[in-house]
């Protein structure tokens, strides 16, 4: 459908949370979905958007780890709504950048495996057992919905970088 | 060989210039040619300049004088914007404390923001032991202003009511805060 712009911090919609999609929000679906994929696939190296970050304020997002070197297992292309952390365990330290916050990259810890619970834009219901690099992506665009950068999740001075040009 | 650490003399030694290769090289070689012992160091590039500050350790023998033409010698044939060197009065300050917490402000850059952080972690008897700021995004709307400061947080506070403190403070800045326990990573 469209590449959206994406939101840069200061915007105030990168702090906030986002409310659960419900009854009565199924038509905003289709399009949602799409332009999540589209402005995800219209951005180099970028394997993951939530909906807040294009001022959709909702509990969505995509994920796609499936072209990137540091993938191992992986679902492919996932769209999920309402997506919840049902369980994580393992705990691992990776460089991770964003889209809203492009000049920087920082050094973050997060669980290693997860287990989410989402739905499929279709409606339908989702169990998802994710590890490595699609887990660490997962978690970094559910953040998202809660209002948490990766900035937040810094443990040290040392572990901010600015990106590489 | 034993060690036997002596009654050393301490120097802080510090330049900047614009980075090229071969600043360290060739501060670090005037060190050793004057008996000087490079211990705590910190070099980065800040704002497009290679800035150097060497905590050095030096034979009673040292001929100060000697050193200081050095350096100046070398910062010429460097092109160093400046270079300082002072020797410390007190050579073994205070143990510093443990640092114990991170915590991370960031937002739209305005000025003030560092000065008014750490003036209520200086209320509370919060010492920062390490501190860090990156100005990004010049030229592509606001900048956003970073900074990073490892802190020893007394006991009686916590890092949950240091959080509190910081909060109005964050809203009244725009600028989000957080107090994260530190990493201490053994591998």
């Amino acid at each position: 459908m469209a590449v959206r712009e994406v939101l840069r911090y200061p915007h105030p919609a990168l702090k906030q949370v986002a409310p659960a999609l419900g009854p009565g929000d199924e038509g905003l679906l289709p399009d949602l979905a799409q332009d999540l994929v589209d402005t995800m696939r219209a951005h180099e190296r970028c394997v993951g958007l939530a909906a807040t970050q294009i001022g959709v304020m909702v509990r969505a997002v995509v994920v796609d780890v499936s072209e990137h070197p540091k993938a191992t297992k992986h679902h492919g292309l996932l769209l999920l709504v309402n997506p919840r952390i049902a369980l994580a365990s393992g705990s691992k330290v990776g460089r991770e950048g964003c889209l809203s916050i492009p000049e920087l990259t920082a050094n973050v810890r997060r669980a290693t495996a997860v287990v989410l619970e989402a739905s499929t834009p279709e409606g339908e219901h989702r169990v998802i057992e994710a590890e490595g690099f699609e887990a660490l992506c997962l978690q970094h665009e559910i953040d998202h919905l809660d209002g948490i950068l990766f900035l937040d999740r810094v443990d040290s001075v040392d572990n901010v970088f600015r990106r590489k040009r | 060989m034993v060690y036997v650490p002596a009654a050393m003399r301490h120097l802080l030694l510090s330049g900047v210039g614009r980075d090229r290769p071969g600043i360290v090289a060739g501060v670090t070689g005037l060190a050793l040619e004057h008996g000087l012992n490079v211990e705590d160091s910190r070099s980065t590039i800040l704002g497009g300049h290679f800035t150097m500050m060497l905590m050095v350790s030096a034979p009673d023998s040292l001929d100060l004088e000697a050193l200081r033409g050095g350096l100046d010698e070398t910062g010429r044939r460097l092109e160093l914007e400046a270079t300082f060197l002072h020797e410390l009065v007190e050579p073994s300050a205070a143990k510093s404390p443990d640092p114990s917490h991170v915590v991370t402000v960031y937002g739209a850059d305005h000025p003030g923001i560092i000065h008014a952080v750490s003036s209520v972690l200086a209320k509370r008897g919060v010492s920062i032991t390490d501190l860090a700021t990156h100005l990004v995004g010049e030229g592509v709307g606001r900048p956003l202003y970073v900074m990073l400061m490892e802190v020893a947080i007394p006991s009686e506070l916590g890092a949950g009511a240091l959080e509190a403190a910081l909060a109005p403070l964050a809203t009244e800045q725009g600028v989000e805060a957080t107090v994260r326990v530190l990493g201490r990573d053994v591998l």
